[in-house]
C-alpha cells in the first residue's frame, strides 16, 4: 500500500501527472486524485456505465480499470464535452431538448457513450441506438427520451 | 420581466439540466471538505445469529484507522432507531439499534465500524474485524415466519405484530350468490429501488458550535434532521441536512441508520466524515419494497358485476418496522377495490417480522399489490365468463365523479372518471385493431398477448384513511428583494422530478412575471426551515400549493402597498404581466421592483403595514388525491424459450392539471419501466437461510435500453377538488398501473395453451414452466 507509481494522464487535453496507488482505479483517479467530479460511480461490477469516459476515443467504464493502465493516455469526460465558449456540445442540447434526462446521474456516462455511438455511426437506428446502451443503466427515464435525444443529436450533427 | 402568458402548463425547459449535462452538479460524494476521513461498514454475512464477541484489535493496528466501534461501544449513549409509531394499529414496534448489539437480524445489518485517513484504508481495515457468530435458525418466508412455531427474530416478541381487518357487506352471502368466483394466492415479490446513485453522506461535528452537519442523499432532509437531533440529543436547530442533487430516490432514501453512524463518528473524532455505499451494500440494507403474499378471492354475478372481494395480505416487514411500512399493508388492502364498485369486501391484513432486509415504501409503496390482485382477478373473471377484459371493466367502474367519494374499500377518492380513460386508451392503441391482429397471429402459430388495466393511486398526502392523525403538510416561504427578484423556499426537495422548474411556474404565474425572475432554493435545512419532503407523489400537491399559498399572500401585500401608493382604492389595483395597475385609471400604473423597493421605504408603506416582502404557508390538504388511468400492453411470447417481448405499452394518465406537459410524460416512462421491471425482470431472491443471492447489479436486472418497450402515452385531466392548483400527484402512478397491463398481456397470449396465472417477475423460466404446468 505504501508504494505507489507515478503516472500521466491527459485528462480534457490537460496533463496530470500524479502519483498513485497501483490499485487505485481509473474513476477515483479522475474523481478524487484529479477533481472532475462529473464522472460517477454507480455500481461495483461494471454494469450501469455511470463512470463511461473515452480512453482514445473508445467509452470505458473507468470503474473496470486501474489508472496505472491509463498512464500516458487521452481521456475525456463529461466536463471536456462542451464548445470551450461553454455552449453546449449538441449531444448535450439533445438531451436538454428531449429531456433525456431526470436526476441527471446517469448522465454523464449516458452523453459520453453517446458520443462515442455517433463517432462510430453518425447515423444510428433506433434499435442500433438502445444496443450501444446495454451498458447504460437510467432508473428516471425510461429511456425511450434518451434514444430520441442521441437521435436528434445525430441530425443536428449532419447538419 | 413580465409576461401575460401563463406559465402553467407550459412544457417549460428544465432549469436542473445545465449544470447536470455539464458534469457539474454536486452530488454528495462529489462533495468535499479538507480533513475528511472514511468510514466503512462491518455487515453481518448471517441472516440471524447471536454475536458472541468482536475482536477489532487488529484494526484499530491498521494504518490510517482513527477509530473502529461497535454496537456495545454506542450503545449507552445514543441506542436505538427512533421506532416507529404504530398509533393505527395500538401497537409497537420491536427496538432497532443503530448497529446490531447481541443479535444481528439479516444479511447486511451493520456490526461494527470503522473510520480511517482513507477511502481503501477503512475498507481494508474493516475486513481485519473479527466477529464470532453463533448462527441461529432464520425465519425467512413471511407465511412460515408468522406460525407459531417460526424462530424469533425478535426474542421477546411473536413475529406477527400487526393484525387488521375491514369490512363491508357480506362477502359470505356475496360468494354464495355469485356465478363465478375466482380464487389465487399471488405473490408480489420483493424487490428493490435502486436509484442510480448509492447512498452516500458525509457529516461535520462542529466541536466549537455543538452543531452536526450532514450531506444526505435523501428525499427529506428535515425528517432526517428531525431524527438526526433525536438520535444524537441535540436540538433540531443544531442539525443541518443537506440534500444537495440526489440520484434518484423513488422512495428508498430516506432515514437510514447509517446517517447517523456517520454523524457519531464525526463527533467522536471532530472531523468530517463520509460514508459512499458500493452498490452491493444497498442491495443488503437498503430497504426492500412489495413483499406480500396474498390471498385473492373475487366474486361476480353472470353479468360480471363484481359481487364480492376478499383480500387477505401477509406482509413481510423485514426484520425490523421502517418508517411508514406497517401501514403501506393496510392501505394496499384498502385500494384492492381499484377503481370499482364493490359492494361486499373484506381485508385481514398481517405484517410479520423475517429475517431479511427491512422493507418500506418503494414508488407506489402498497398500491401496485393492491391494484395487481384486483386487476388480475377481473382478467380471470372476464376469461371465466367470455368477456372482453375490456368489457367486464366498463360494467364495474365507479361512475364519473368530482367531488370526494368514499369507496368500498375505504379509500376516500378525490375526483375520477375511469370509463374515458379505457375510451381514450383504447382510441390510442386500436383496440379492435389490436385484436383482429392477435386472431391473425394465432392463425400463424405466433403468441400475441393484449393486457389492460386500470389503476389509482393515492397522492398528496393528506390525512389518509387509515391513519387520520397522519397528516402532513408542507412549508412554502416566498421572499421578494428590494429589486424584485422572487426567491421560493420549499420543503419538497426535488431529485430528478424537475420540482425547480415546475415551482418556478407556479410562483411566476401568481405574479405574472417571466419564471426567469424567480429562484427556487431547497434541500438544505440551514435555509428552508420547515419541511416534509418529496415522497408519495406529494411534492406538486403540497410543495407546489404552500408556493403558490405564500406567494399569492406577498402579492396581496403588494397590491395593498401598491394602492397604498397610488392613492387608488385597493379593491380596483390589479397586478398585470407584472405590472401594478388601477383599474378606475389604468394610465396609472407601478412596476413589480418599485412596489419591492418601497415595501423597505418608511414613508412609502401604509403605518400598519410591516416591513419587507416576506411570506410563508404551511399547507396542509384536506385529504389525498387519486390520479388514475388505463394502460394497454401488447406482447408477444416464445412459447419455446418463455421469452416476453414486451413491444409496446399504450397509457393514458389522470393526474388532474398539468403543469408542465414534459416532465409529465418522462415521469411516466420513467415510472412505468420501473413497473415493467416488477412484471418481468426484478427479484430479491432469498435462499432459505436468508442470503440475498442476487445483491448486485449483475444479478439483479433492472430494465435496461434494450429491455424497454415503445411507449406510447396520452393523458386527461379531471382536476381535483382538494387544492386551487387542480392538481393531483402523478410520479408512481405509472408503478402502479404497468405491472398488471404486462402480465394480463402474457397471461393473455399464453389463453389459448391453457395458462391462467404467472407470478411476477415473468422470466422467461417462469413463462416456460408455466406452459408446462397448464399443458400438463
Ligand atoms: S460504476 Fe457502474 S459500470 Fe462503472
Ligand atoms: S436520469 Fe436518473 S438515472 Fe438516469
Amino acid at each position: 500500500m505504501a508504494e505507489s507509481v507515478s503516472i500521466t494522464l491527459t485528462i480534457n487535453g490537460t496533463e496530470h501527472s500524479i502519483n498513485v496507488e497501483p490499485r487505485l482505479l481509473l474513476v477515483h483517479a479522475i474523481r478524487d486524485v484529479i477533481g472532475l467530479t462529473g464522472t460517477h460511480v454507480g455500481c461495483d461490477t461494471s454494469q450501469c456505465g455511470s463512470c463511461t469516459v473515452l480512453l482514445n476515443g473508445e467509452a470505458v467504464k473507468s470503474c473496470s480499470m486501474l489508472a496505472a493502465q491509463a498512464d500516458g493516455q487521452q481521456i475525456e469526460t463529461v466536463e471536456g464535452l462542451a464548445h470551450a465558449d461553454g455552449t453546449l456540445h449538441p449531444i448535450q442540447q439533445a438531451f436538454a431538448e428531449k429531456h433525456g434526462l431526470q436526476c441527471g446521474f446517469c448522465t454523464p456516462g449516458m452523453l459520453m457513450m453517446s458520443k462515442a455511438l455517433l463517432n462510430e455511426n453518425p447515423n444510428p437506428s433506433r434499435d442500433e441506438i438502445r444496443h450501444a446502451l446495454a451498458g447504460n443503466m437510467c432508473r428516471c427515464t425510461g429511456y425511450q427520451n434518451i434514444v430520441l435525444a442521441i437521435e436528434f443529436a445525430a441530425e443536428q450533427m449532419a447538419r | 420581466m413580465a409576461t401575460d402568458a401563463k406559465l402553467v402548463g407550459q412544457s417549460v425547459a428544465r432549469r436542473e439540466d445545465e449544470k447536470l449535462l455539464l458534469g457539474r452538479g454536486a452530488f454528495v460524494e462529489d462533495i468535499k471538505v479538507p480533513g475528511t476521513q472514511w468510514l466503512s461498514l462491518v455487515r453481518s454475512p448471517h441472516a440471524h445469529a447471536r454475536i458472541r464477541s468482536i475482536d477489532t484489535s487488529a484494526a484499530l493496528q491498521a494504518p490510517g484507522v482513527t477509530a473502529v466501534f461497535t454496537g456495545k461501544d454506542i450503545h449507552p449513549r445514543f441506542g436505538t432507531n427512533p421506532t416507529v409509531p404504530l398509533r393505527f394499529y395500538g401497537a409497537e414496534s420491536a427496538p432497532y439499534d443503530l448497529i446490531a448489539v447481541d443479535k444481528a437480524r439479516h444479511v447486511g445489518e451493520v456490526v461494527a465500524v470503522v473510520v480511517a485517513d482513507t477511502r481503501y484504508g477503512a475498507r481494508d481495515a474493516a475486513d481485519l474485524i473479527f466477529v464470532d457468530y453463533e448462527p441461529l435458525e432464520a425465519a425467512i418466508d413471511v407465511e412460515k415466519a408468522l406460525r407459531d412455531d417460526a424462530p424469533r427474530v425478535h426474542d421477546d416478541r411473536p413475529n406477527g405484530i400487526i393484525h387488521w381487518r375491514h369490512q363491508l357487506g357480506n362477502v359470505s352471502q356475496a360468494f354464495e350468490e355469485a356465478a363465478v368466483i375466482v380464487r389465487e394466492r399471488i405473490v408480489n415479490q420483493k424487490i428493490h429501488g435502486v436509484p442510480m446513485e448509492p447512498r452516500a453522506g458525509l457529516a461535520h461535528w462542529d466541536p466549537v458550535q455543538e452543531t452536526m452537519s450532514l450531506w444526505a442523499t435523501v428525499q427529506t432532509p428535515h425528517a432526517l434532521r428531525d431524527h438526526l437531533a433525536e438520535i444524537l440529543h441535540l436540538s433540531s436547530d443544531s442539525v443541518r441536512v443537506v440534500a444537495p442533487d440526489v440520484g434518484g430516490g423513488f422512495g428508498v432514501k430516506h432515514e437510514d441508520p447509517e446517517y447517523a453512524l456517520l454523524c457519531i463518528a464525526s463527533m467522536h473524532l471532530g472531523v468530517p466524515v463520509k460514508w459512499v455505499a458500493t452498490r452491493t451494500e444497498d442491495f443488503l440494507a437498503m430497504h426492500q419494497a412489495r413483499g406480500k403474499t396474498s390471498y385473492l378471492e373475487v366474486s361476480a354475478d353472470a353479468d360480471g358485476k363484481l359481487t364480492g372481494l376478499r383480500v387477505r395480505h401477509l406482509h413481510d416487514l423485514g426484520a425490523y418496522a421502517k418508517g411508514p411500512e406497517p401501514s403501506l399493508s393496510a392501505s394496499s388492502a384498502m385500494i384492492s377495490t381499484g377503481v370499482y364498485d364493490i359492494p361486499n369486501v373484506e381485508f385481514e391484513v398481517r405484517n410479520g417480522y423475517t429475517n431479511t432486509t427491512p422493507q418500506g415504501p418503494y414508488r407506489g409503496a402498497g398500491r401496485p399489490e393492491g391494484i395487481h390482485l384486483i386487476e388480475r382477478g377481473l382478467d380471470r373473471l372476464a376469461s371465466e365468463l367470455g368477456l372482453d377484459p375490456t368489457e367486464i371493466r366498463r360494467r364495474n367502474y365507479l361512475p364519473p365523479f368530482d367531488q370526494p367519494m368514499r369507496t368500498g374499500g375505504g379509500d376516500v377518492f378525490d375526483s375520477g372518471n375511469y370509463e374515458a380513460s379505457l375510451d381514450q386508451v383504447m382510441e390510442l392503441s386500436s383496440y379492435r385493431q389490436l385484436r383482429e391482429q392477435q386472431q391473425q397471429a394465432r392463425a400463424e402459430g405466433r403468441h400475441m398477448g393484449i393486457g389492460v388495466a386500470s389503476w389509482v393511486k393515492t397522492g398528496g398526502s393528506g390525512p389518509s384513511p387509515v391513519d387520520p392523525s397522519s397528516s402532513r403538510y408542507e412549508w412554502g416561504r416566498v421572499r421578494v428583494d428590494r429589486g424584485g427578484k422572487v426567491t421560493l423556499f420549499t420543503g419538497s426537495s426535488p431529485h430528478g422530478q424537475g420540482g425547480e422548474t415546475v415551482f418556478a411556474q407556479i410562483v411566476a404565474d401568481v405574479f405574472g412575471i417571466s419564471d426567469d425572475d424567480v429562484t427556487v432554493l431547497h434541500g438544505d435545512t440551514a435555509t428552508v426551515a420547515h419541511g416534509v419532503g418529496t415522497y408519495g407523489s406529494r411534492a406538486l400537491v403540497t410543495g407546489g400549493m404552500s408556493a403558490k399559498i405564500a406567494a399569492e399572500k406577498v402579492r396581496d401585500k403588494m397590491l395593498k402597498l401598491s394602492a397604498h401608493m397610488m392613492g387608488c382604492e385597493p379593491d380596483h389595483m390589479t397586478l398585470e404581466g407584472g405590472v401594478f395597475v388601477c383599474t378606475t385609471n389604468r394610465e396609472r400604473t407601478l412596476p413589480f421592483a418599485e412596489v419591492a423597493d418601497a415595501s423597505f421605504q418608511v414613508l412609502a408603506r401604509p403605518a400598519d403595514m410591516e416591513f419587507g416582502l416576506d411570506e410563508d404557508s404551511f399547507y396542509q390538504p384536506s385529504g389525498l388525491t387519486y390520479n388514475f388511468g388505463t394502460y394497454i400492453a401488447v406482447v408477444e411470447v416464445d412459447t419455446e424459450t418463455g421469452d416476453v417481448d414486451l413491444q409496446r405499452l399504450y397509457t393514458v394518465d389522470d393526474q388532474g392539471v398539468i403543469v408542465n406537459p414534459m416532465t409529465v410524460v418522462g415521469q411516466v416512462h420513467g415510472g412505468a419501466t420501473q413497473g415493467i421491471g416488477q412484471a418481468l425482470y426484478e427479484i430479491s431472491e432469498y435462499d432459505q437461510t436468508g442470503q440475498l443471492l442476487n445483491a448486485s447489479l449483475m444479478d439483479y436486472a433492472i430494465p435496461t435500453a434494450e429491455m424497454t418497450p415503445e411507449f406510447v402515452v396520452a393523458f386527461s385531466e379531471t382536476p381535483s377538488p382538494l387544492n386551487s392548483l387542480g392538481v393531483k400527484g402523478m410520479g408512481e402512478g405509472p408503478t402502479t398501473g404497468a405491472p398488471s397491463a404486462v402480465v394480463n398481456a402474457v397471461v393473455d397470449a399464453l389463453s389459448p395453451l391453457g395458462v391462467s396465472h404467472i407470478e411476477m417477475p415473468l422470466t422467461p423460466e417462469r413463462v416456460w414452466r408455466a406452459i408446462q404446468d397448464a399443458q400438463g
